[in-house]
């Protein structure tokens, strides 16, 4: 039997629950393979807000528990595996409004409502980061795509310039390929040009093996320290006419350059691209109404 | 006896007719008289992808320099086009032999003309210069094409 409570609230109680059996195993087994996250109590973010979640096992008929602490905490900002912790705590913050995956709740039924685990998923995304040479990839764009890889990938972000790429002299030579890459190859560079796929039909497969041709990584598939700078790239389709990019500038926000306008870091609405699968990139025509998913440039890629 | 005239006693009005005649005859061969020139429109639409683009023929281009020689001064009022999507027309000199303008940049309801290294701003108003030159696409630019982006300028 195992109970899991939100380490969140200050003066409310914190909500708790006990899982289903099914649950509980595949969880306690998941945890058994990857013992890096298992954290001490209260070893980890101290502050407001979310802190982390407690795990208490309560009974002594598990197989898988004959290893683990009786009470521990996983994605507290403390542990050796981070990452893997916070995936298994958006599991659990998901699940926690499941009937089936949740036997009884202690605490009252408003502990678990809507808002309050919306809120604690987006939040998951930007808890504190381990430091270290270069970032780790920990999901700052929410994405409904549960598969994180078991290792934690690094990247690098650069800070926005947009005046390399404003210069009269090769605005109009450069699209959103060369700004995401930061190769300003005055050639308009096109995804599988250099490396011989160009991508037809217009649409994400074909568009994504293109780039991959050239020598970019699907996000997760990491890349290694001599690839730096490794940026985080986004790539969306309007499908059978155009694509685009979007790179993660180190202010926050995403940069790009629609085609030979000039790069800047705002949508077509004029606001502050902070996550590119929502910003407005639909309301003109071209649509790219296709979100096609996220990528690692490479130091090696080429582009022509 | 033969009496041949001498060129100062022609009168006048031949004596010029004689001159533009000898003129024409050489320069003729070397400048043409009215030439359109070449002028290159680009579809200023797409991110990745090269935009598409077209020649205009010399009779097009004749009624372009004209249409733009019309166009009142540019009041300022909004912005032209940026971002995803169709943004506007480019024309530019391709031949730089041509006379006439090296860039048009047509958006919104704004034109942008570059001529000997200066830019001057001239409103379009209705945006009917830039339904003008987008039209000149027809069957030069693939026909799906051309109906979406028409449906942007309406």
């Amino acid at each position: 039997m195992l109970k899991v409570t939100l380490d969140v609230f200050s003066g409310r109680p914190n909500p708790s629950w006990i899982l289903a059996e099914t649950e509980a195993q595949e969880i306690l087994k998941e945890i058994n393979n990857n013992r890096a996250m298992v954290a001490e109590v209260n070893s980890g973010y101290q502050g407001l807000g979310y802190r982390g979640i407690t795990l208490e096992i309560l009974s002594d008929d598990a197989t898988e528990t004959a290893n683990l602490p009786n009470l521990f905490q996983i994605a507290n900002g403390a542990s050796l595996y981070e990452s893997k912790g916070l995936e298994l705590a958006e599991r659990l913050i998901s699940g926690m409004s499941n009937d089936e995956l949740r036997v009884s709740a202690l605490g009252s039924f408003s502990d678990f409502d809507e808002t309050l685990r919306r809120q604690l998923l987006d939040h998951l995304g930007t808890f504190p980061k381990l430091a270290s040479l270069g970032e780790p990839d920990s999901s700052s764009a929410m994405s409904d795509d549960m598969t994180i890889a078991s290792a934690v990938c690094r990247i690098e972000r650069s800070a926005f310039n947009p005046n390399f790429w404003n210069n009269p002299a090769h605005q109009s030579r450069n699209n959103c390929y060369n700004y995401a890459v930061n190769r300003r190859t005055d050639t308009f560079a096109q995804p599988g040009r250099a490396t011989g796929t160009y991508p037809y039909p217009m649409d994400c497969a074909s568009v994504r093996a293109a780039a991959l041709s050239d020598g970019a990584h699907k996000r997760y598939d990491c890349l290694p320290e001599s690839e730096k700078p490794r940026y985080l790239i986004a790539l969306v389709v309007a499908p059978g006419v155009d694509y685009h990019w979007y790179r993660s500038q180190k202010e926050g926000f995403w940069g790009h350059k629609p085609g030979g306008t000039p790069a800047k870091n705002v949508d077509n609405s004029g606001n502050l691209i902070t996550n590119p699968e929502t910003c407005d990139r639909t309301s003109g025509w071209p649509s790219y109404t296709q979100f096609c998913g996220y990528f690692y440039r490479a130091k090696s890629m080429q582009i022509r | 006896m033969k009496r041949s005239v001498p060129l100062q006693f022609l009168p006048p009005k031949a004596t010029h007719f004689m001159v533009s005649l000898v003129l024409v005859g050489i320069l003729g061969c070397v400048m043409p008289v009215s030439e359109g020139g070449k002028m290159q429109v680009e579809v200023d639409v797409f991110s990745g992808r090269p935009n598409p683009e077209w020649t205009l023929t010399p009779s097009e281009v004749n009624e372009l320099n004209q249409l733009v020689q019309a166009l009142p001064t540019d009041t300022g009022e909004g912005t032209p086009k940026e971002g995803l999507g169709y943004r506007g027309l480019i024309v530019t000199k391709t031949d730089s032999r041509t006379e006439g303008y090296n860039k048009i940049s047509i958006s919104n309801g704004h034109v942008i003309v570059v001529d000997q290294g200066r830019s001057k701003r001239f409103a379009d108003r209705n945006r009917s210069l830039e339904r003008w030159v987008f039209q000149t696409g027809k069957g030069r630019l693939e026909e799906p094409l051309y109906q979406q982006i028409r449906k942007q300028l309406d």
